[in-house]
């Protein structure tokens, strides 16, 4: 029985949204912060019915049955497909049927969907924290990196 | 036959062996400063495609840890030694270990920022350039872009004064929060899947493909945040477009110098910036293939409205393997819900403020 928990921190914590200039970056990552809220956590046990290796990012789909017994689909938001696949992410590690858990924090627009800030495959490995075996697959470089890929 | 080339012979053969990682790092001290370290080993002969082209082929990897501009410390020091090497190595590898499972305060911006973006600011299995230079700028000699004009150090004034709050130094992940999504425009070019621009180092690229055919070359570059860009160069004497005429990734034209690809690119936009460089960036790019495994791509920064002098970039792309590096494809537009989601949230932010206000 998956139980899943959406808390809604203090509305009062009334975020002001602060203009900027879009200042180019070097850092190579995504604002979450704009398409996330901070004050919804989610924690979710799903199975997972889909997963869309899509550019940007790839969006798992899951399956969470809420307390009263009924089924939810949610969109998870996950690391950019090319990213994920050096990193040994691949379609044979996140299969549908798949129960993985999901921490992270409800879309601001309040459809279903989310992002995983921390997201656990049923072996214990976490997606998405830096792995080592990552960059060019087995080249050598990285002394950290798995013999054979997983 | 210099030290440089039998390092590197050395490199190549231990690579074949499979053992690069420890190899590299066990090589003994590399020879005085050279602006012409990297050479190709002995005997090898540039692989040419069956129309006589020398082959450059495959799939590259030009990403690597190496700093743009060289370090104050290393003021006087054009190389590094592999001692030097192996201990920036070590200590980036441990801030990576102990940096992967830090977070930021539960509930926060600062913790919602983090989901994956960690792996980009790990940047584990990236290792230091192959150049061992101590900066990516090989010119000017002491590493670094040279002075800037009045209009470049304007522009680099704004970027600075455009972080409308401060990053997050203990956190071993970028934060960037406070920026606006009043519409698309606001959104950064790599969340609009606009990413790739030229020249198309650090970040996100890393990673392209070379294809040829008989007056032409073909560079793939694969971006998957920011979608890939597709660049067809050709090689039969043609001039540069128009000046009218402006595009995204600019006019490339390219020739052969010896076994060099030397590509000459005008023309861009006033809508990608590299360091401040826009419309009048002018960028001369030389690929070399100089061993089985290894390429030296050195770039020609100009632009007279940015910077003094013009300035120089070497990278070392690696060969990777086909099979275990398949390249995503650029599609990118079709799955980008997350810029929508942050528009809609930034104006439910908006209703709420106003909600706020009101009562």
């Amino acid at each position: 029985m998956t139980r899943p928990t959406v808390c809604a921190v203090a509305s009062a914590m009334t975020l002001a949204l602060v203009s900027g200039l879009g200042a180019p970056h070097a850092e190579a990552h995504h604002a979450f912060s704009a398409e996330f809220d901070a004050r919804q956590p989610v924690h979710f046990e799903g199975t997972v019915v889909r997963v869309e290796w899509i550019n940007p990012h790839a969006w798992i789909h899951i399956d969470v049955t809420m307390e009263d017994g009924s089924v939810e689909r949610w969109m998870i938001e996950g690391g950019n497909p090319h990213n994920l696949f050096r990193r040994g992410v691949r379609r044979d590690v996140l299969q549908p049927g798949m129960a993985i858990v999901v921490d992270g924090y409800r879309a601001k627009d309040g459809s279903r969907r989310a992002n995983g800030r921390d997201l656990t495959l049923p072996d214990g490995r976490t997606l998405f924290v830096g792995s080592s075996g990552t960059g060019a697959p087995r080249d050598g470089r990285d002394p950290f990196e798995p013999a054979e890929p997983r | 036959m210099t030290t440089a080339k039998r390092s590197l012979g050395t490199v190549a053969g231990l690579l074949a062996a499979g053992g690069l990682g420890a190899a590299v790092l066990a090589l003994p001290p590399g020879p005085e400063a050279s602006a012409e370290q990297l050479a190709p080993p002995d005997g090898w002969e540039v692989p040419r495609t069956p129309w006589g082209a020398p082959d450059l082929q495959g799939i590259w990897d030009s990403k690597s840890t190496t700093p743009l501009e060289r370090p104050a410390d290393l003021a006087d020091r054009e190389f590094l030694s592999d001692e030097e090497i192996a201990a920036v190595e070590a200590a980036r590898q441990r801030r990576a270990r102990e940096g992967r499972d830090v977070r930021a305060e539960r509930g926060t911006e600062a913790d919602v920022e983090g989901a994956y973006n960690n792996i980009f600011s790990t940047f584990v299995g990236v290792s230091y350039s192959r150049t061992r230079r101590s900066s990516l700028i090989m010119d000017p000699p002491d590493g670094r872009q040279p002075p800037l004009t009045a209009l470049g150090a304007e522009r680099r004034a704004a970027v600075l004064a455009s972080r409308v709050r401060p990053a997050r130094p203990d956190l071993p992940y970028p934060v960037d929060i406070g920026r606006s999504y009043d519409n698309p425009e606001d959104v950064r070019l790599i969340e609009r899947c606009l990413g790739v621009t030229l020249p198309c180092i650090g970040g996100l690229c890393g990673f392209s493909r070379i294809v040829q055919s008989p007056g032409w070359v073909g560079i793939y570059y694969e971006q998957g945040h920011g979608g890939g860009a597709y660049r067809s160069i050709p090689l039969d004497g043609r001039p540069h477009l128009p000046s009218h005429i402006r595009q995204w990734l600019g006019d490339s034209v390219g020739h052969w110098e010896g076994d060099t690809l030397v590509v000459d690119t005008t023309n861009f936009t006033d809508r990608t910036d590299f360091l401040g460089s826009r419309e009048n960036l002018h960028l001369v790019e030389r690929f070399t293939r100089i061993g089985p495994d290894l390429m030296q791509y050195r770039i020609t920064v100009d632009d007279p409205t940015v910077w003094t002098r013009p300035w120089t970039i070497e990278l070392a792309p690696t060969l990777q393997d086909n099979r275990q590096n398949l390249i995503f494809e650029a599609a990118c537009h079709e799955g980008n819900y997350a810029l929508t989601t942050m528009l809609a949230g930034a104006r439910l932010e908006e209703a709420e403020a106003e909600a706020e206000g009101e009562r």
